[in-house]
């Protein structure tokens, strides 16, 4: 990677605004330490590569959630995968230093689980919905109607409601 | 159980991002070196297949370079050039997709691509066992006019090539991009029935 330094800080910026949606985005389409891992560094690899091509007409935030988004669904990271080259204790250890938040609740588990056995598109769906964005911003991310947005919405909270028992 | 309800349990459910600058770079300049490596192994790994066509042509030849041989030789050292330099063309384009794009756009823009992929390379692979095979008949024509039964053979045994060849470029294929192409027909699909 060539080294720009006036790059590299600016895309770091927007990374530290935005950490969150990425180890969501790889929560939910990685299983096992390993894999995640895997995903957050190629989601990042794809942000890295196309960060010339964000101007602003979209929020950042939408930008990177399409960019995660479309990298965990598309499969691009299975199709580039190859076994790592560098051994896994050398990557960084993002999940080894905890905040409070990480604290084991049997509900949030039940969640995570339930969301993560929808399909690839509701799941984004429901992602982009919990963290607060509207339907407009959904449907744009997406590619779908605004109302299916809301139509979908309702069928996937009932699918929730029944997987966590309530 | 409303989206609130949800919603609220959903704050807790991942940590924040805890990675620090040092460590976002340290994670891409790996994925940069990890891809240097695999271009770098696929060259040797084309340069390998480039190196075993030309022997075989070399020792089929006996030593005697010339006429047929050597116009057997150049079109080893073409169709080699045609199917890397079709591989690689195409790779670029199906990583070089914006990502920037909605959902729908991403996927079928990469299934399109797969497929254009998949057609250039198995036009490229047969044009080049067909050149191939075309040059070794012409050869077993030249030097053997009045001998008809065997040309024939020569000529049967080429159709027999051809459609191995075409079997094992399908397969070859298949197990390259079938899988990743039935994921993204299957987001795709998603998408359509939500």
């Amino acid at each position: 990677m060539s080294r720009n330094p006036a790059a590299e800080r600016e895309f770091l910026a927007r990374i530290e605004q935005n950490q969150g949606i990425l180890y969501r985005v790889a929560t939910l389409y990685a299983r096992g330490v390993e894999e995640r891992r895997d995903l957050l560094q190629e989601i990042l690899f794809q942000l890295w590569r196309s960060r010339d091509r964000f101007k602003g007409e979209a929020k950042l935030g939408t930008w990177i959630y399409r960019i995660a988004l479309n990298t965990a669904i598309s499969g691009l990271r299975q199709a580039r995968r190859r076994p790592l080259a560098v051994p896994l204790d050398e990557l960084p250890q993002a999940e080894s230093r905890p905040g409070p938040a990480t604290e084991r609740d049997p509900r949030k588990d039940a969640l995570e689980a339930a969301i993560r056995e929808l399909p690839a598109v509701e799941r984004a769906l429901v992602l982009l919905h919990l963290e607060d964005r509207s339907y407009d911003e959904i449907a744009e991310i997406l590619g779908i109607s605004a109302n299916h947005v809301g139509v979908k919405l309702t069928r996937i909270r009932h699918k929730l409601r029944v997987r966590l028992g309530e | 159980m409303s989206w609130d309800d949800l919603r609220s349990t959903w704050r807790g459910c991942t940590p924040p991002g805890e990675l620090s600058e040092e460590e976002i770079m340290r994670l891409l300049e790996q994925r940069g070196d990890e891809i240097r490596r695999q271009v770098a192994r696929r060259l040797r790994e084309e340069a390998g297949y480039g190196v075993l066509l030309l022997g075989f042509a070399l020792v089929a030849s006996f030593g005697d370079l010339s006429g047929w041989t050597l116009g057997y030789l150049l079109l080893s050292g073409a169709a080699i050039g045609l199917l890397i330099g079709t591989l690689r063309h195409q790779a670029r384009r199906m990583h070089a997709v914006d990502l920037g794009g909605n959902l729908r756009q991403t996927l079928q823009s990469l299934r399109d691509r797969v497929d254009a992929a998949t057609r250039a390379y198995m036009s490229a692979y047969i044009v080049v066992i067909l050149s191939l095979l075309g040059v070794l008949e012409s050869a077993i024509v030249a030097a053997h006019r009045d001998r008809p039964a065997l040309i024939a053979l020569g000529a049967a045994s080429g159709l027999v090539a051809l459609a191995l060849a075409w079997w094992s470029g399908r397969r070859y294929l298949e197990s390259r991009f079938g899988h990743w192409r039935e994921q993204l027909s299957h987001g795709l699909a998603e998408l359509e029935h939500l």
